[in-house]
């Protein structure tokens, strides 16, 4: 390397130091610039301000019945709930702060606060307060005028107790939220807040720091990228769990045992045949064994019904062995394709036992026995509406991407039945589709296999994001180079190993505004399952609310909870998604 | 200098594209440890050519065999002998989500199943080699041009190849980074390595080539070391070729 001095050349020097603009001078500079500009700004500012009085009056008007939404939290939350399990409920919560605690700690997120920039919030957050004050009621404004003051006294005192020295000195983001949700919960436990509350909120806190320490202290022990997997394996396990079992009740009956015994007797015997087709069977064999399995997959669903009659064995079972032998025909025709190269057989075995557990897991939570009654007297309110968008986006996830996968594939049979399957869906309203799933689809099942209304709309939802999905991935995949492809088989990997490691993880960082402008909607459409006769979220809001003999046509009130609820979820994940791309790269490399 | 040994061994090759011939007979063989480099202008089949030899394009007639191993359609033949034979692109084609190092030992661990202590050990010997182990932990966008297309050289290298091919490896480098590039090539070259270059670079061939291919027409015109090749060609197209080039 050379450098400039060397050969006596310019030395670069800093940029011009841009001066700092005043609120007057930055005003007049943008705002006020011309006689034009000057009465624009005039005339929005006065459209904003009669748009905030007229919003915050109607919110504050004496006859809004706001406590038509705290009264009826717990409805719109669980709806019908039985009230005797609600420990149930506040489980799943805390399973999941408690996750959200370790997932912090394993990605050891959150960043620095500056007391220039806590100082701003509290200021604008006391401002506000006050400003509300003036409509308010009037037992209410004094108390909001003094709380609003008390905030920006406070953050005037404390940034200029600070000091000089201690000025540029930042504090944890996370420690920062954490005190002030603290100071909250204090506050409830000062306050006359129903003990339903806030016990159970201070105990969910209380796990949040919990498992957050303990997520740092395991993070430092062990390999963090283990920590990640588990962690991430945690967050896929828990929602069957928390919907299937703990929401509901698992007994050990015939079933659940059929589910254990069968699944293992596929594990170890279809993973010797697999190994066996890998390793051992010449080609024609191989070829003989497939077709085998092919008829076997095809006759056990020709024959179901008698068969369980003549060995009465509980539907499940069966079910469970079917799907396994499916799993199993695929393993045995596809393994020799995805199994090349120097421990290709070893990979497709570990495939095999993910998936014989996964089927068997499944099966479990699935069918369940549950004291509860069906899922549809159990799920309801904002439990429900979490409970679908939940299931349906991350089942379609991995049914989209292979979807995707097919849909480019080179192979005419898997393009053809993708293509079919992909313009089918988008084809037919998503309405369609669930009275399908809950009117249709009954009908051509056997009775003793009748799916509950929760899960067959669980599972249209999930077949019906599944093809948008796979249109959004298909997008991806096909931006992504030749080149790349070349690259990866010219140091020798197989098409799996391709796509798995080299095509799709570019692919999905590509269109991850996509995908979440997909799951955004997805989640706001899981309201529309009220036209099955469902009591999700918005049902609750709209309809049961209203019609409460308390609070007949009380409408206003619920419906604007209940679009600040969807309005938080979709920001948070927005959010989110953009420190995702952040971390990726996304368009930087 | 090169040995006995014949490790790629072309037959006849043919290949169309649609109704064009873009190969009409190639028949060499290459010997352990030699490099022969490909000339010839564009559109002449020189790459299509290099491609046909781990399988990137097919053949449609003749045989190729590589390592004692015939290609054929057969999907294990074609991994195998990929795995020993190292490819570089004009383009580089690093992949740009993983770092440097990971570029190097995804191969490694994936297909010839190495330990990643051991996998990344190799990374930083070979980013050593070429000159940029203070690149390891960066992505490729972060990289110039030349140090990328040195970084697609080590992640060929990384799987032991017993030959190596490079597919106009300078031809989308500005001047300034060409040198840096021929010269991981020469040190590769000296140690023994069997290449094959396709590349328009004369200097290179004259230095370093045991043997020079002149390609036209999807055939060899010519063929030679390269004293013989560039003071003595017989062919005319050779010599019309050179007199627009040199």
């Amino acid at each position: 390397m050379s450098t400039n001095a060397e050969f006596g050349l310019i030395e670069a020097s800093p940029p011009p130091e841009a001066s700092q603009l005043g609120i007057v001078v930055w005003a007049r500079k943008n705002l006020f610039n011309s006689v034009l500009n000057a009465v624009i700004t005039v005339v929005m500012l006065a459209v904003l301000a009669a748009v905030a009085v007229g919003f915050s009056s109607f919110l504050f008007a004496d006859e809004r019945r706001w406590d038509a939404v705290t009264v009826n939290m717990r409805l719109l939350m669980v709806e019908g709930y039985p009230q005797d399990h609600m420990l149930r409920i506040w489980l799943s919560v805390g399973i999941i702060f408690a996750l959200i605690g370790l997932t912090t700690a394993a990605w050891n997120a959150g960043g620095k606060l500056a007391p220039d920039s806590i100082q701003r919030m509290l200021i604008g957050a006391g401002s506000l307060v006050a400003a509300l004050a003036v409509f308010g009621r009037p037992d209410a404004w004094v108390w909001m005028t003094v709380a609003g003051a008390v905030l920006i006294g406070i953050a005037l005192v404390w940034r200029s107790s600070l000091g000089k020295k201690n000025i540029d000195k930042t504090i944890p983001t996370l420690g920062f939220l954490g005190g002030v949700i603290a100071l909250i919960l204090l506050v409830t436990w000062l306050l006359p807040v129903a003990m339903t509350t806030k016990v159970p909120w201070t105990v969910v806190f209380a796990a949040l720091v919990g498992f957050y320490l303990v997520g740092r202290v395991l993070a430092g022990a062990v390999n963090n990228r283990t920590f990640r997997v588990v962690v991430l394996g945690l967050w896929v396990a828990s929602f069957p769990y928390i919907y299937l079992v703990l929401q509901r009740r698992v007994d050990l009956d015939t079933d659940v045992m059929l589910t254990f015994v069968m699944p293992a007797a596929f594990l170890v015997l279809g993973g010797a045949l697999i190994w066996a087709q890998l390793t051992k069977f010449s080609r024609d064999t191989a070829g003989v064994v497939t077709s085998v399995l092919v008829a076997l997959s095809v006759a056990s669903l020709i024959i179901p019904v008698a068969w369980d009659g003549w060995l009465e064995l509980p539907v499940l079972g069966p079910l469970i062995g079917r799907v396994l032998l499916f799993a199993l025909t695929a393993f045995a025709a596809g393994g020799r394709t995805f199994a090349s190269g120097e421990g290709g057989a070893r990979n497709v075995l570990v495939g095999w036992a993910g998936s014989v557990i996964a089927i068997a897991y499944l099966g479990t939570v699935v069918r369940g026995a549950t004291d509860l009654g069906t899922f549809n007297a159990v799920y309801g309110g904002l439990n429900l509406t979490m409970l679908l968008s939940v299931t349906a986006i991350a089942a379609s996830f991995p049914i989209g991407v292979m979807m995707a996968l097919a849909r480019t594939s080179k192979m005419p049979i898997f393009r053809l039945l993708s293509t079919g399957y992909i313009e089918t869906i988008r084809g037919v309203p998503l309405i369609t589709v669930l009275f399908f799933a809950t009117r249709v689809l009954p009908r051509f099942m056997p009775p003793e296999l009748a799916i509950d209304p929760v899960v067959a709309v669980a599972a249209g939802m999930m077949f019906f994001s599944a093809a948008y999905l796979a249109e959004n991935v298909r997008g991806g995949l096909q931006s992504i180079p030749k080149g790349q492809t070349e690259a990866a088989q010219a140091v020798g990997m197989s098409t799996f190993l391709t796509t798995a490691l080299i095509t799709l993880p570019q692919a999905l960082r590509t269109v991850i505004p996509a995908l979440v402008g997909q799951v955004i909607a997805l989640f706001k459409d899981t309201s529309l399952v009220t036209i099955i006769g469902l009591a999700d979220f918005l049902h609750v809001a709209r309809s049961i609310i209203p019609s409460q003999p308390d609070f007949l046509g009380v409408l206003m009130e619920p419906i604007l909870f209940a679009a600040l609820v969807y309005w938080l979820f979709t920001f948070t994940f927005s959010r989110a998604s953009q420190r995702l791309e952040q971390k990726l790269g996304v368009g930087d490399r | 200098m090169p040995s006995d040994t014949e490790i790629i061994v072309c037959d006849d090759v043919k290949k169309w594209y649609g109704d064009f011939n873009v190969l009409r007979g190639i028949t060499t063989t290459v010997k352990e440890g030699e490099v022969v480099v490909i000339i010839g202008p564009s559109g002449s089949g020189k790459s299509t050519f290099i491609r046909c030899i781990n399988r990137l394009e097919t053949h449609q007639e003749g045989r190729i065999i590589v390592d004692g191993i015939e290609l054929t359609s057969d999907v294990r033949n074609v991994e195998a002998i990929r795995s020993e034979v190292g490819m570089v692109f004009q383009s580089f084609n690093l992949f740009p989500h993983l770092t440097v190092k990971q570029n190097i030992t995804m191969a490694q661990t994936w297909v010839r199943g190495r330990r990643k202590s051991e996998a990344d050990t190799k990374a930083m010997e070979l980013l050593e080699r070429v000159g940029i182990p203070e690149q390891a932990d960066k992505y490729p966008g972060q990289l110039s041009g030349g140090q990328q297309q040195r970084v697609a050289i080590a992640r060929a290298l990384a799987m032991d190849p017993k030959v190596m091919l490079f597919d106009e490896p300078t031809s989308a480098l500005d001047p300034e980074m060409i040198k840096e590039v021929l010269d991981v090539m020469k040190e590769l070259a000296r140690t023994g390595m069997t290449m094959m270059v396709v590349t328009h670079e004369m200097g290179f061939a004259r230095e370093v080539a045991d043997r020079v291919l002149f390609f036209d027409f999807g055939q060899v015109v010519e063929e030679g070391t390269p004293e013989h090749f560039f003071t003595n060609p017989q062919h005319d197209r050779t010599k019309l070729f050179l007199s627009q080039i040199l």
